[in-house]
C-alpha cells in the first residue's frame, strides 16, 4: 500500500526528469542564443547535429548493454578503432567504399564477440572487463598506426600512400540531402529501428526481461546469454558505425579519435534513463541526452570554454545524470 | 503497552486502515491475521515507525507519541522482516551481524565474538561466529535477527510471517523461542496463516479485513469456520472435484539429484495432479529444478515414449514444461515491469492478459501498473499466469501456495484442477499433506532426495 505514495512521488519527479531534460534543452537554445549570434544559425545546427550523431550511436550501443544489465566501456576506443580501420582501408589499401565500410563494421562486431565472451563466457564483471578490452582496444589501434594518423598523400616507406579519402565515403560524414546532414538521417534511421525493435519485438523485450530479472528470464525459457551477445555485438557495432562516421567527418584517421567520445555517450544514455521518468535505459531518451550533450558543449565551444575545461562540465553532467537514475530507481523499489 | 487508537491510514482515497484500534502488552504474544491486502503489514509499519498514520493516535506506555524508524528503535521496537537477507551483512561474520553496530564502540573481534557468543546462545543457536552469515539457512539467520533485536533491548518484536519458509521442525523451535523470549516480558505480534502456530503459542489475537479489526480475542476459542469467515467473509468449500488422469504413462523421468547424490524415479499421467510433499530441505525444489534443466547436469526425461535430453530451462520449456519457482521475487518477477509485461514474457502476445488474470483472480488495478505493486498473494499469481497464457504440457509448481492467502490458496487449487481437466500434467510441492490431498491424485513423498513414501489418494 506504501507503494501509492511512492508512486505519486515517482509520477511527480518522472515529470521534473520528463520536462525538465526538454526544458533544458530549450533553456540551453535560448541563453546560447542570446549570448552570441552565430549560434542560431543553419551553418552550427548542421555542425550540432553531425556531432550529436555520432555521440549518439556510441551511447545507442551503451544503451543496448545497460538495458540487459550490462555495461559496455569499450564503445571509444571501438570507435577510434573503426576510424582507423577505416582510414587504412582507403588510404594506405587503395580499397573501394564497401571495402571500407566493412573492414571498420567487422572490426565492431569483434569487439562486441570479444566483450561477450569475456563478461558471458569468463563471467567477468562487465564494468571492469569492459574496461579492460577498452584498453586492449586502444592499444591495438595505437600500435597499428604506431601513433601517427592516416591521412591522404602521407609519407610511407617509398613514397605517399597509394589511397585516398573518396567522395563517395567522406559523403557519409560531410554530404546532405536537401538541407539535412545525411548523418542526421542516419542516426534517426538507426535510432528509429533500435526503438522499434525493443519495444515491439519479442526478442527486443527479452533485453528488458534480462535486465530486470536475469534468472527469472532463464526460468522463462529466454536464452539469456546469447541475447546479451546481440547487445554487446549491436553495441560493437554502433560504435563502429560512429567511428566511420568520425572518419568520414574530419577525413583524416586520427588516432585514438573516439575515446573522448565515451563519456559523452555514457552521460547520453543516463540522462536518457530520466528522459520519460522510467528509470530505465532507453532509446529515444538516449537520444535527447545525446542532444543537450551535443548543445551544450557546441554552446561552451563558443563560448570559448576550452575543450579540457569542458570535461569538468561532462563530468558534473554525469554526476547529475546518474544522480537521477540512481534516484528514481531507488523510488521505484 | 503500545497502543492505537482509532487509527486511520489513506494513500489518496484509498483508505488502508479503517479506524483502527490494537494494543500489544509486554509479555503477549499477539496474532496478526488477515488475507493479502487487509492491512497486516501497514499495521506492522505503523508500529515500527516507518508509515505515518493520517489522523488517530499512538501511545507507549500511555504517552502519546509520534513514532519514526529511529525513534521505534529507541523504544526498543523490533522488526524481523519475511526478506531476512535484506536485514543482514551476508557476506560478514555472524557477530557483526548479531552485535547492533550502535553498540559497539571499538572493534575488539574477540570481545565481540565474546558477546555475539552469548546472545546467540539465548536464541538457542550454536554456530560458529566468525563464519559469514550468508552461509546459513534461513532459520538459522532469522535467528540471527532476534539476536540483534535483544542486543538492542528489544521490548517489542514485530515478525512477519517468520514460519512461512520454514520446516516444521525448524518452525517449532523459533515458536518455542518466542515462547521463552514472552515470559522475558517481550511483546510479540506474530503475523502467519497457520492455525496450529496461532493455537498454541497467541495469547491474543485480531483480524484485520479491508482494514477494519473484524475480531480481537483469543484464538483459541474459534472454530474453523468462524476464522474463515473473519478472514474473508464467506467459508470454502473443503471438497474440491479432482480431474480424471488418463491410463497411459506421459512422463517418467530417473532424475539424478547431485545435491543428495540420489536418485529419484517420477511417473506422470496426463490430466493428473501428482502432489511431491516434504520438508524444507527434501529434494522438491530440486526434483523441479532437475526436470526443468536446471541442476547443472543432462538429465533425460521420457514423454510419451520419446526421450529427450534437459540441459537448460530453455530446452524444457521447448518440450512443454512449465516452472513456477519457490522463489518468486528472485526466480519468478521481473517487479521493474509491469504485470502485462510479466504475463507475456513467454508467450509473447497479449490477447488474453486480461481473461489470464481473471481465471485466477487476481486483484489489481491495470495491467500497466508495476508488478511490484501487487501483494504477495496477486504476485504469485502472476508468476502463474505467465505460463497459463501459453499452452503447456508439463506444469510444475514449486510450493504455489507458500506465502498466500487462503481465498489466494483456493484460487490456486481450482486453477491447478481445471488445468488437469484440461489434460495437463500438474507437479505440485508442498510441505502441508492436507494440502497436497486436497489438490493432488498421488502423493509421492520425499526425504533427503529420496521418495519415501508413495501412495493415492
Amino acid at each position: 500500500m506504501a507503494q501509492l505514495v511512492v508512486k505519486e512521488r515517482k509520477r511527480i519527479s518522472g515529470h521534473i526528469g520528463q520536462y525538465g531534460t526538454l526544458l533544458a534543452i530549450l533553456g540551453l537554445i535560448a541563453v546560447f542564443t542570446v549570448t552570441n549570434n552565430q549560434f542560431l544559425t543553419y551553418a552550427n545546427f548542421s555542425d550540432i547535429i553531425k556531432s550529436v550523431s555520432i555521440v549518439s550511436l556510441l551511447a545507442l550501443g551503451v544503451t543496448f548493454s545497460l538495458i540487459v544489465g550490462g555495461f559496455d566501456l569499450s564503445v571509444g576506443s571501438t570507435a577510434s578503432l573503426a576510424t582507423i580501420g577505416a582510414a587504412a582501408t582507403l588510404v594506405l589499401h587503395r580499397q573501394e567504399l564497401l571495402v571500407a565500410l566493412l573492414i571498420p563494421l567487422a572490426l565492431g562486431i569483434l569487439v562486441g564477440l570479444l566483450n561477450a565472451l569475456v563478461t558471458i563466457k569468463f563471467r567477468l564483471p562487465d564494468l571492469l572487463a569492459t574496461l579492460a578490452i577498452m584498453y586492449v582496444i586502444n592499444g591495438i589501434q595505437l600500435t597499428y598506426t604506431k601513433g601517427f594518423s592516416i591521412y591522404d598523400n602521407m609519407p610511407i616507406e617509398g613514397g605517399t600512400a597509394p589511397g585516398r579519402f573518396i567522395p563517395s565515403f567522406l559523403f557519409i560524414g560531410q554530404g546532405t540531402i536537401g538541407p539535412i546532414p545525411f548523418v542526421a538521417l542516419l542516426m534517426l534511421v538507426f535510432f528509429i529501428g533500435a526503438h522499434l525493435f525493443l519495444t515491439y519485438t519479442r526478442t527486443g523485450r527479452e533485453f528488458y526481461y534480462i535486465g530486470s530479472n536475469a534468472e527469472a528470464a532463464r526460468r522463462s525459457g529466454i536464452a539469456v546469454n546469447r541475447i546479451k551477445l546481440y547487445a554487446y555485438v549491436l553495441s560493437g557495432l554502433f560504435a563502429a558505425i560512429g567511428g566511420i562516421i568520425l572518419a568520414s567527418r574530419i577525413g583524416t584517421g586520427q588516432v585514438s579519435a573516439g575515446a573522448p567520445l565515451l563519456m559523452d555517450a555514457v552521460a547520453a544514455a543516463y540522462i536518457g534513463y530520466a528522459v520519460f521518468g522510467t528509470g530505465r535505459p532507453n532509446v529515444i531518451g538516449t537520444l535527447i541526452g545525446a542532444i543537450l550533450i551535443g548543445i551544450l558543449l557546441n554552446g561552451l565551444t563558443m563560448w570559448d570554454v576550452p575543450y579540457y575545461a569542458q570535461d569538468i562540465v561532462k563530468g558534473t553532467i554525469l554526476i547529475g545524470a546518474l544522480g537521477l537514475s540512481y534516484i528514481q530507481k531507488k523510488q521505484r523499489t | 503497552m503500545i497502543h492505537l487508537e482509532r487509527i486511520t491510514k489513506q494513500y489518496g482515497d484509498v483508505t488502508v486502515l479503517d479506524q483502527l484500534s490494537f494494543s500489544l502488552k509486554p509479555g503477549d504474544i499477539h496474532g496478526l491475521l488477515g488475507l493479502n491486502g487487509a492491512g497486516k503489514s501497514t499495521l506492522i509499519k505503523l508500529l515500527n515507525g516507518t508509515v505515518e498514520p493520517t489522523s488517530g493516535e499512538l501511545s507507549i506506555d500511555g504517552k502519546p507519541i509520534w513514532l519514526t524508524p529511529a525513534e521505534a528503535i529507541r523504544h526498543g521496537i523490533i522488526t524481523v522482516s519475511q526478506e531476512v537477507d535484506d536485514a543482514l551483512y551476508l557476506d560478514l561474520p555472524v557477530y557483526e551481524n548479531v552485535l547492533p553496530w550502535q553498540t559497539v564502540k571499538w572493534i575488539r573481534p574477540q570481545r565481540l565474538k565474546e558477546r555475539a557468543q552469548r546472545v546467540l546462545s539465548r536464541v538457542g543457536l550454536e554456530v560458529d561466529p566468525t563464519i559469514p552469515a550468508g552461509e546459513y539457512p534461513l532459520s538459522v539467520k532469522q535467528r540471527l535477527l532476534i539476536a540483534r533485536a535483544l542486543e538492542s533491548d528489544a521490548k517489542y518484536l514485530l515478525l512477519d510471517e517468520p514460519t512461512a519458509a520454514l520446516s516444521e521442525t525448524e518452525a517449532d523451535a523459533l515458536l518455542e523461542l518466542l515462547q521463552k523470549l514472552a515470559t522475558e516480558g517481550v511483546g510479540i505480534v506474530l503475523v502467519t496463516h497457520r492455525s496450529n502456530e496461532l493455537t498454541r503459542v497467541t495469547s491474543t489475537s485480531t483480524f484485520l479485513r479491508d482494514g477494519r479489526v473484524v475480531y480481537d480475542g483469543p484464538y483459541q476459542s474459534l472454530s474453523s469456520e468462524a476464522v474463515q469467515t473473519f478472514l474473508s467473509g464467506t467459508t470454502f468449500d473443503a471438497v474440491l472435484e479432482k480431474a480424471v488422469p488418463e491410463n497411459e504413462i506421459f512422463l517418467s523421468a530417473q532424475l539424478p539429484l547431485p545435491l543428495f547424490q540420489s536418485d529419484i524415479s517420477i511417473e506422470a499421467y496426463r490430466g493428473e495432479v501428482l502432489g511431491i510433499g516434504g520438508l524444507t530441505g527434501s529434494g522438491k525444489t530440486e526434483l523441479m529444478e532437475a526436470l526443468f534443466g536446471l541442476s547443472g547436469i543432462r538429465q533425460s526425461i521420457t514423454i510419451e515414449g520419446k526421450e529427450h535430453v534437459i540441459k537448460e530451462p530453455a530446452d524444457a520449456v521447448r518440450l512443454g514444461f512449465a516452472l513456477v519457482p519457490e522463489e518468486r521475487r528472485r526466480h519468478g518477477l521481473f517487479l521493474d515491469e509491469t504485470i502485462e509485461r510479466n504475463v507475456i514474457a513467454v508467450a509473447g502476445k497479449t490477447d488474453d492478459v486480461s481473461d489470464v488474470l481473471k481465471s485466477l483472480r487476481v486483484r489489481y488495478a491495470n495491467v500497466k501498473q508495476p508488478v511490484s505493486e501487487l501483494s504477495g498473494g496477486n504476485q504469485q499469481k502472476v508468476v502463474f499466469s505467465k505460463w497459463l497464457l501459453d499452452d503447456r504440457d508439463i506444469y510444475l509448481l514449486d510450493e504455489p501456495t507458500k506465502g498466500i492467502d487462503i481465498a489466494a490458496k483456493q484460487d490456486v487449487y481450482e486453477r491447478v484442477i481445471a488445468l488437469a481437466k484440461q489434460g495437463k500434467t500438474v507437479l505440485f510441492t508442498s510441505s502441508e499433506r492436507h494440502e497436497l490431498e486436497r489438490v493432488a491424485n498421488r502423493i509421492v513423498w520425499l526425504d533427503r532426495g529420496q521418495i519415501v513414501e508413495k501412495g493415492g489418494v
